[in-house]
């Protein structure tokens, strides 16, 4: 149609004919002008392309970061047992904020609101809301089932956050194992600060970390164990009266940690008390003269480097007088005492002439193979290096054959222990999950399979005869080492201050698990009575053993039987 | 006139292709919402799980079940178990002949206790 309308002077020759005549603008010179514009307009159509393809390509970002209701609390992993049972884990919590100045009717908004949250104070918060201020938080940490029905009640300017925050549901139960994060999250005490040294800390550092893509972490505790040990240390805390107490469950082979507790302790939730000083870590942060316990040492020593046959007998009819001090026997026998003998009366005469025979350099040698005069090496940060005599001399090591003069951790002493029953190996402690071909690769030879052999036989008979018959359980053949020593108080041994352990092993034939107990001054259950570790460590170990070995998988024997085949091996 | 037919059909083919790309783009749309709502829901999801294991594991903390176990022990008549009840499958002597009958008999201590609990 157009075409038919154009008068024909119009058409594109005639054009060119009309630009040709015109001789002001050259022909040549209004094409280029013309490619130009032709060229810009072309690219800037080009770029705007462009740039909506990139739109178009690059979904919207939507990350934690562009979420403004969420805090970026840094996330952890889950700590889990052994089993799996979660010790700790993140959990995200809504905080409700207000905005006062959005708040329509702040009387409406206080009565709607105490109807849902009915522990908030009604006037309190009607003045809160009553202001012009920007912003304000009404309750942090609400339930899921709470943050439903304020939303539900449509109050403009309320709103909610959310929060991650740390959560043991197991209470003080593993506390002092597994420590406590502070505000934003970082582990500042126990494996949560093992976890966070060893690459979280990084991770975070970089925002690589979210609760989605971390790993569960698995502890070598074992909760149910974890528990009743925190259950009997409880007990016997308010039975004797003590003004600490601390237990540890050791796998004696591959010294994994199945269960540790130290009272008194805090609860993670809440840890308002875990900066006072008597919740210390008990197990791993103090250090202890911890008594006849260490005869077993003794023991091991002189019998292993050959000083002292099983066969030997030395007087225990006198005390031992070294210059103002005096050794004397708890159970004195006023006879002299063969080996045996010397270890299920606890005398402190005997052990001392055992290590004099062997000598104080030897003692030395043995006691640091043993681990028990350097630093104790594990997860846990909170670890006391041991309070070694300043000079060692022929008194000293009298004092330390019977385990005085000498303050170590008592995990310190429950590692040696392992190495004692398990056949001579030392095998490091861990709080994470160990096999036996791993420790097997850890472990160092200290003392032979003969002289394990017999210490092993020692312990059993001191459960037998001596001093540990309330620690036997019948069926798991509980063999072990009392230990009742003095403390110090004001520079002198205190008559009447105690400090109770008891080391044990069993099965005691094979032994699997060590178990020790200590309690700090207990008291007499009974008036009258008294309060050696024969009457309220001992006891505390059979009831843990009693509770425990099922679940650790020991079979129950008959005791009568193996009894009889270990005297005759 | 050829001209104008192809006019014509360049004209429609914009047309469809406009109107195909705005569909397709709106579809795009709303993949793109859904996709969000579904990974704002498994998120949510997340969060809730976490939340029902953390309350799982405190209602199975070994404290708890012991303090309903001291609660409940004397309805049920529970009691430790001593290392002695505690025997190997193979320790379990076969079953003697005569005593189906007899087991039929006897009344099954633990369902009467159950069927007392229920009523």
């Amino acid at each position: 149609m157009a075409d038919v309308a154009l008068p024909p002077m119009h058409d594109a020759g005639a054009l060119d004919e009309a630009a040709e005549a015109a001789p002001a603008v050259p022909r040549d010179d209004m094409r280029g002008r013309v490619r130009l514009v032709t060229l810009t307009f072309l690219l800037v159509f080009l770029a705007l392309a462009g740039r909506l393809i990139m739109f178009g390509l690059t979904p919207a970002g939507r990350g934690l970061a562009d979420d403004p209701n969420v805090i970026a609390a840094s996330a952890r992993p889950d700590l889990v047992d052994r089993n799996g049972q979660i010790l700790a884990t993140d959990i995200k919590m809504a905080s409700l904020y207000a905005e006062p100045r959005n708040i329509l009717d702040p009387d409406e908004a206080t009565e709607l609101l105490t109807s849902v949250l009915p522990d908030l104070d009604a006037s309190e918060l009607r003045r809160k809301l009553s202001t012009s201020a920007g912003f304000v938080w009404l309750k942090r940490e609400i339930s899921p089932i709470q943050e439903q029905q304020v939303h539900a009640l449509g109050i403009p300017g309320l709103g909610f956050m959310s929060e991650s925050r740390r959560f043991y549901p197991g209470g003080s139960t593993a506390s002092h194992i597994l420590g406590m994060v502070n505000i934003d999250n970082q582990g500042i005490a126990g494996f949560e600060k093992f976890v966070d040294d060893h690459g979280l800390a990084a991770l975070h550092a970089a925002g690589f970390a979210s609760t989605e893509d971390m790993a569960p972490v698995a502890l070598s505790i074992d909760l149910r164990v974890q528990h009743i040990v925190y259950d009997e240390l409880t007990d016997a805390q308010q039975r004797y009266h003590a003004e600490g107490s601390a237990a540890v469950v050791l796998n004696a082979h591959t010294g994994e940690v199945l269960a540790m507790a130290s009272l008194p302790d805090f609860d993670p939730n809440n840890p308002v008390d875990a900066q006072k000083k008597d919740r210390l870590n008990r197990m791993t942060a103090g250090a202890y003269e911890l008594g006849s316990v260490f005869k077993s040492f003794t023991f091991a020593m002189a019998l292993d480097s050959g000083a002292v046959k099983m066969s030997d007998v030395f007087d225990a009819s006198q005390p031992i007088h070294v210059g103002r001090f005096t050794i004397h026997d708890f159970h004195a026998q006023h006879r002299p005492l063969t080996l045996p003998e010397i270890f299920i009366y606890s005398s402190n005469i005997g052990a001392a002439r055992m290590a004099m025979k062997a000598g104080g350099d030897l003692q030395q040698q043995y006691l640091r193979r043993f681990g028990l005069l350097t630093k104790l090496q594990t997860d846990l940060p909170e670890v006391a290096s041991p309070i070694l005599p300043k000079k060692w001399t022929d008194l000293t090591t009298m004092q330390v054959a019977f385990g005085q003069g000498i303050a170590v951790t008592p995990m310190q002493t429950a590692v040696a222990d392992c190495a004692l029953v398990n056949g001579g190996w030392l095998v490091p402690p861990t709080f994470e999950p160990r096999t036996a071909a791993e420790a097997q690769k850890l472990a160092v030879r200290v003392v032979s399979q003969h002289t394990s052999d017999q210490l092993r036989y020692l312990f059993r008979l001191n459960v037998e005869k001596g001093s540990g018959r309330s620690a036997n359980v019948p069926g798991y053949m509980v063999g072990g080492k009392t230990g009742t020593a003095q403390k110090v108080d004001n520079g002198h041994y205190s008559a009447n201050k105690r400090l109770n352990s008891f080391l044990a092993a069993f099965p005691i034939d094979n032994p699997q698990y060590v178990v020790l107990v200590m309690l700090d001054d207990p008291q007499p259950e009974k008036q009258g009575e008294g309060a050696t570790a024969g009457m309220n460590a001992a006891p505390v170990v059979g009831a843990i053993i009693r509770r425990s070995a099922a679940l650790l998988g020991v079979e129950p024997r008959d005791d009568a039987k193996l009894s009889a085949q270990m005297v005759s091996d | 006139m050829i001209r104008r037919i192809l006019n014509l059909l360049l004209l429609l083919a914009m047309i469809t292709g406009a109107a195909v790309t705005y569909d397709m783009k709106h579809k795009a749309e709303l993949a793109a919402d859904r996709n969000a709502k579904l990974e704002s829901e498994i998120a949510k999801d997340k969060d809730s799980i976490a939340l029902l294991r953390a309350e799982w594991s405190l209602l199975t903390q070994p404290s708890r079940l012991q303090a309903l176990v001291d609660k409940y022990a004397d309805h049920f008549q529970l009691q430790p178990f001593t290392p002695a009840q505690i025997a190997r499958i193979d320790d379990i002597p076969l079953r003697s002949p005569a005593a189906p009958a007899a087991a039929a008999a006897a009344p099954d201590p633990i369902a009467g206790l159950a069927a007392a609990a229920r009523q």
